[in-house]
This record gives C-alpha cells, sequence and structure tokens, in this order.
C-alpha cells in the first residue's frame, strides 16, 4: 500500500503535478538561475537535499508540532539545512561557492520547500514526505536543466562552460537575461503541454 | 486528561507551543553553529588561498599550486599595513621592479566589484597594468559575472593610459583599449572606471616623485 503511493507521488511529481510546468512553483529560480547550466545543476543539487530533508524532519514532528507555529517551524528547519549547503559549499567548493553568490541562500524563498511541507509533509508519514521531496525536486531540476541547456546554448555558445557553438556564432544575449528564462519556461510549459500532458488527459480542450 | 478544564487545557497548549518552539530553536541553532564552528578554520583557510591565488593573477604570475602558496606568499610579498585600503608589494622571481597590487571597488550593477589590480612600472618609467583578479562581484551570471573569465583578465597586462572601452572581440593591440563585455555595458563601465582610477592614482604619484627626484 505504502510502496504503491510512493510510486504514485513520484510518478506524479515528474509528470501530471510537477512543481514547475504544472503547480507553477519556484518560477523566481527558474528565472535567475538557468542561464548557466553549471549553476542550475547545484540549485537543483541544493534543492533535492534541502526539500526531502525538511520534509522528512516536518514529518517525523509533525504531532508535535503546534498548529499555530507550524509554518514558522517549518521555515527554521529549512532554513537550517539551507545554511548547512551553504556552509558545506564554502567549506569544501569554495569556487562554486563564489560563482554562486547568494544563490545558495535563495534556496530557503523556493516556494516548492513550503508547498512540500505544507501539502504533504505535515500530514503523511517520513518515507511518504522523502519521496514526494525528493520527487518533486527531481521533477524540478530535469525542467531547470533543460532550459538552462538550451539558454547556455542559445546565449554564450557554450555547454557546461565549454564552447561547442561554430565559429562566427553570435550569441543570443537575451538569452541570459531574464526574459529568455520567461521565453523558455513558456515555450516549454506550451510543448509539454500540447504534446503530452493534454492528450494523456483524453485531449478535451481545444488547444 | 478528559478532567482538564477547557481553560487548563488552553494553557497547556499554550505551553506546549512555546516548549517545542524554544526546543526545535535550540536544536537546530546548536547544529548549524556546530557546523560553523567545525568548518571555520578551513573556510578561513579557503578565503588566504584565495586572496594569495588572486594577488599571483594580479601581479601577472602563472597559477601555483594551492600548496606552495603560502610559502610564496610569505617569501615574496608584503602587505602594507599603514594604507588605507590593502596594499601588497609582491617581487618578482625574476629581477624585475615589484609589482604594486592594490584592492579597489566599484559600484556594479547589482553590488560592490572588488578587484586586485597589478601595477608595475615598465623600463621606461611608464606605470602599467600587470594583470586584475576579482575579489568580489554578484554580477548576472552568463553576463556581468563574465569578468571572471580568464580572457578578461588577461586582456589587461601592458595596458596604460586612460582606459577606453572596445567591443567584445576587438582585442585591441593599443596600450588604453580594452574589450567591454555585450549584454553588460554596466559592469564593464564600473571595471573600467576602478582601473582608471588607479592608473590615474599611480600616474599622479609617478609624477609627484619625478619632481622630488
Amino acid at each position: 500500500m505504502a510502496r504503491s503511493r510512493s510510486a504514485k507521488i513520484f510518478r506524479e511529481n515528474m509528470g501530471t503535478n510537477n512543481p514547475v510546468f504544472v503547480q507553477v512553483l519556484g518560477i523566481c529560480s527558474t528565472l535567475a538561475v538557468t542561464n548557466v547550466l553549471k549553476n542550475t545543476v547545484v540549485m537543483c543539487l541544493g534543492l533535492v537535499f534541502a526539500v526531502s530533508m525538511t520534509s522528512v524532519t516536518i514529518s517525523a514532528l509533525r504531532k508535535g508540532i503546534p498548529s499555530q507555529v507550524r509554518m514558522i517551524v517549518e521555515l527554521l528547519v529549512a532554513a537550517c539545512y539551507v545554511i548547512m549547503i551553504d556552509i558545506g559549499i564554502k567549506a569544501y567548493a569554495p569556487d562554486i561557492s563564489k560563482q554562486l553568490g547568494p544563490y545558495v541562500g535563495l534556496i530557503i524563498t523556493n516556494c516548492i520547500l513550503m508547498g512540500r511541507a505544507e501539502a504533504c509533509a505535515l500530514t503523511s508519514p517520513p518515507w511518504i514526505a522523502f519521496v514526494d521531496g525528493i520527487s518533486s525536486t527531481l521533477g524540478y531540476s530535469y525542467v531547470l536543466m533543460t532550459i538552462a541547456v538550451v539558454r547556455e546554448l542559445l546565449g554564450s555558445g557554450t555547454f557546461w562552460g565549454i564552447s561547442v557553438m561554430p565559429p562566427g556564432w553570435v550569441n543570443w544575449s537575451i538569452m541570459v537575461m531574464a526574459p529568455g528564462g520567461f521565453f523558455m519556461l513558456a515555450i516549454f510549459m506550451w510543448i509539454i503541454k500540447k504534446f503530452w500532458l493534454i492528450p494523456a488527459q483524453g485531449g478535451a480542450t481545444n488547444a | 486528561m478528559s478532567s482538564d478544564s477547557p481553560a487548563r487545557k488552553k494553557l497547556k497548549e499554550r505551553a506546549w507551543t512555546i516548549f517545542f518552539t524554544l526546543a526545535i530553536t535550540l536544536v537546530f541553532g546548536a547544529t548549524v553553529s556546530a557546523l560553523h564552528v567545525a568548518t571555520q578554520e578551513r573556510v578561513a583557510q579557503n578565503e588566504k588561498l584565495f586572496l594569495q591565488r588572486a594577488l599571483r593573477q594580479a601581479a601577472g604570475l602563472p597559477k601555483l599550486p594551492d600548496a606552495g602558496l603560502p610559502e610564496w606568499f610569505a617569501n615574496s610579498v608584503t602587505v602594507d599595513a599603514g594604507a588605507l585600503r590593502p596594499r601588497y608589494t609582491v617581487r618578482l622571481e625574476e629581477d624585475g621592479k615589484p609589482v604594486l597590487v592594490v584592492e579597489r571597488s566599484g559600484a556594479g550593477l547589482w553590488g560592490t566589484i572588488r578587484l586586485a589590480v597589478g601595477i608595475a612600472a615598465d623600463d621606461d618609467g611608464i606605470s602599467k597594468l600587470t594583470g586584475i583578479a576579482v575579489l568580489e562581484q554578484g554580477e548576472t551570471p552568463g553576463l556581468g559575472a563574465r569578468i571572471d573569465e580568464p580572457w578578461y583578465a588577461e586582456q589587461m597586462r601592458g595596458k596604460h593610459g586612460t582606459l577606453k572601452r572596445m567591443p567584445e572581440g576587438t582585442r585591441s593591440e593599443r596600450p588604453d583599449e580594452i574589450d567591454g563585455i555585450t549584454g553588460a555595458t554596466i559592469t564593464a563601465v564600473a571595471v573600467q572606471e576602478i582601473l582608471n582610477r588607479v592608473l590615474a592614482e599611480q600616474d599622479s604619484a609617478d609624477a609627484e616623485q619625478r619632481r622630488a627626484d
């Protein structure tokens, strides 16, 4: 029972209930970090860790958390995990820490964090909360990485910092700026919805 | 429990709320603090190595493995403790004139840009840039943050006078022309202004020196 429930949650978070293109959460970071693939990957790893750990912790404490202070407790737990990531990167990967600047700290403002804690972790046992946390952030990650690959390729002519475009290629600077993020996200959502989500739901739409 | 009056039950709930909040704050606060203290030394060490790497780059010296940096710093760099802003004198391995490395900052698009700028007089007494290194910046990744890319710093070597910005990719051979960054004009202007300030200050210091001689 628990197993099938976790499998269902996993599938939903990756597809039909994806946090980015269905719930439209975490959009600020989708726009901000996806212009350079390396930063996106670190941001995604950070979020996978922060959300899954926060969800497990909140779920383990759920019976004791007084309802009046539940959101501040969620925030406190999440903030601590985010600071742990920040300290870890500063100590063991100082170059990445310099490059990311304030981004790691901004994981705390990602709506998926509080969203999963409120929607799932407060009412589910730790294992389910963990699967929910990790799958929603993995669902977030593959969308962001896809967008980041395209933006970095078109905007800087590079893949993972390595120049791959033919000589004479002119960078589309707009792709690296915030509007490029909006365009790419909208195109991504449109493709996913048109060719996958809507047909999967029976295609009952005029889209 | 059932014998509790509503007032008593409410009191208990409140007490639990306060206790729970305090306890969880203590536990998580202590964990984060412990982690901070445990990695403090490592982080400070990373910062030192970062500065030493930056000094070498600004002085126009080739990269050195991290293990060799502290020894090189101890032997070849003098820190001017009396100066308002950090100033370092870097002695070169070969018998050249020492390089002066100064720290200067300016306003970028999102925040402060802090650079280490190396400057040295050539045989004719003209002060020229030996290199720059970015110590601090929070510019847009992929645009302004590209001032951190090697080509950007390397093009500064040997430049002097009042620097002018050319379109990215020009790679001008003229001593007073540097490449800007497409899509990051504000950042490129900030760096240009910092460098021009350093060059102007050094030129007037040189002129004063010549008068004194």
